[in-house]
């Protein structure tokens, strides 16, 4: 995989994020579970930054970005807070193995930001009631 | 990337296992030691391991760093769990950790090269609450060495299983209570 198609399968998987953590956010209620919404605002919001990010460094290469899809399949049912927060999991340990792709498929300072981009996922999967990995990023 | 799958279109790649960062890494050519009284990396540039380093297989002397990094930081943790029995618990995860990575790394590094520290055990703090702060500092120092050695890997599989350590660390330092620097 060339460095510039590993950008672009992770801005792949970050359209998705960004969509999924849309979903989750706006089935989640403010006032009823306020600390589960301000992680997934908070998700969407980073998501949405990292998407832009790789967006430019893509147009910095002189590409085209992939565009993202008109939509995404669901994870299953986001009824609960439990399902929510295990659906924003889920999200979070497949970014994570992208950024784990990107930083293999990268060198210099484009795999030093999927390294960053990576701790930050495995850190956020805490937040999200996951448990600690030994190797986070490295199979999903 | 494996994003959630499209409701038309595009293709996931494939993840890949530890086992196949393994098997990338063991692949790497290893120049010959003869001669060489190899010690501990991390002493000096001025050590026989140290000049023997740059003339390996640049990714072997990334994984030789990278094992005599996690070791120094290991035996700072087992000295401090010898002291102050009540840490064990918390820095249990922390242990098992540093385990896992060095059994991940281990096959990396040519028999020869000798990775056990040499240098002075710091002294444990006196206090639990100092001694487990002063963990934290040697896992983030850890952190950043690991960060330049996944920077400087040139294969980019063996670049990410430095960056999973990173972020594992990075885990546990947010477990221990959001000392990650």
């Amino acid at each position: 995989m060339t460095p510039l198609e590993a950008l672009q399968t992770t801005l792949a998987g970050e359209h998705a994020a960004v969509y999924l953590y849309g979903v989750l956010g706006a089935r989640s209620s403010m006032s009823a579970q306020p600390e589960l919404y301000e992680l997934l605002v908070d998700g969407f919001r980073t998501h949405r930054r990292r998407r832009d990010e790789l967006t430019e460094m893509i147009h910095g290469r002189g590409a085209e970005p992939v565009a993202a899809e008109v939509s995404y399949d669901l994870p299953g049912r986001l009824a609960t807070p439990a399902q929510l927060r295990g659906a924003a999991l889920r999200v979070e340990r497949r970014t994570a193995g992208g950024y784990g792709q990107l930083v293999e498929g990268t060198a210099g300072e484009e795999r030093r930001w999927a390294l960053v981009a990576l701790d930050e996922c495995a850190v956020r999967q805490l937040e999200l009631r996951g448990s600690p990995e030994q190797f986070p990023g490295l199979t999903h | 990337m494996t994003p959630p799958r499209p409701t038309s279109g595009s293709s996931a790649a494939p993840g890949i296992s530890r086992r196949g960062v393994l098997a990338a890494a063991l692949s790497l050519p290893v120049l010959p030691l003869a001669g060489c009284a190899l010690n501990n990396p991390l002493d000096s540039r001025r050590t026989p391991a140290a000049e023997a380093i740059p003339a390996l297989a640049p990714d072997v002397g990334v994984a030789v760093e990278a094992v005599a990094r996690i070791r120094a930081t290991e035996a700072t943790l087992t000295a401090t769990t010898q002291r102050h029995a009540a840490l064990a618990a918390p820095l249990a995860g922390l242990a098992a950790m540093h385990t896992a990575h060095l059994d991940a790394l281990i096959d990396a590094v040519p028999d020869r090269v000798d990775t056990t520290t040499t240098q002075a055990p710091s002294t444990v703090p006196e206090t639990p609450a100092a001694a487990r702060r002063a963990v934290v500092v040697a896992e983030r120092r850890m952190r950043e060495e690991l960060t330049e050695l996944a920077l400087r890997a040139q294969s980019g599989l063996f670049a990410r299983l430095l960056a999973s350590m990173v972020a594992a660390t990075g885990q546990q330092l947010a477990v221990l209570g959001g000392e990650r620097g």
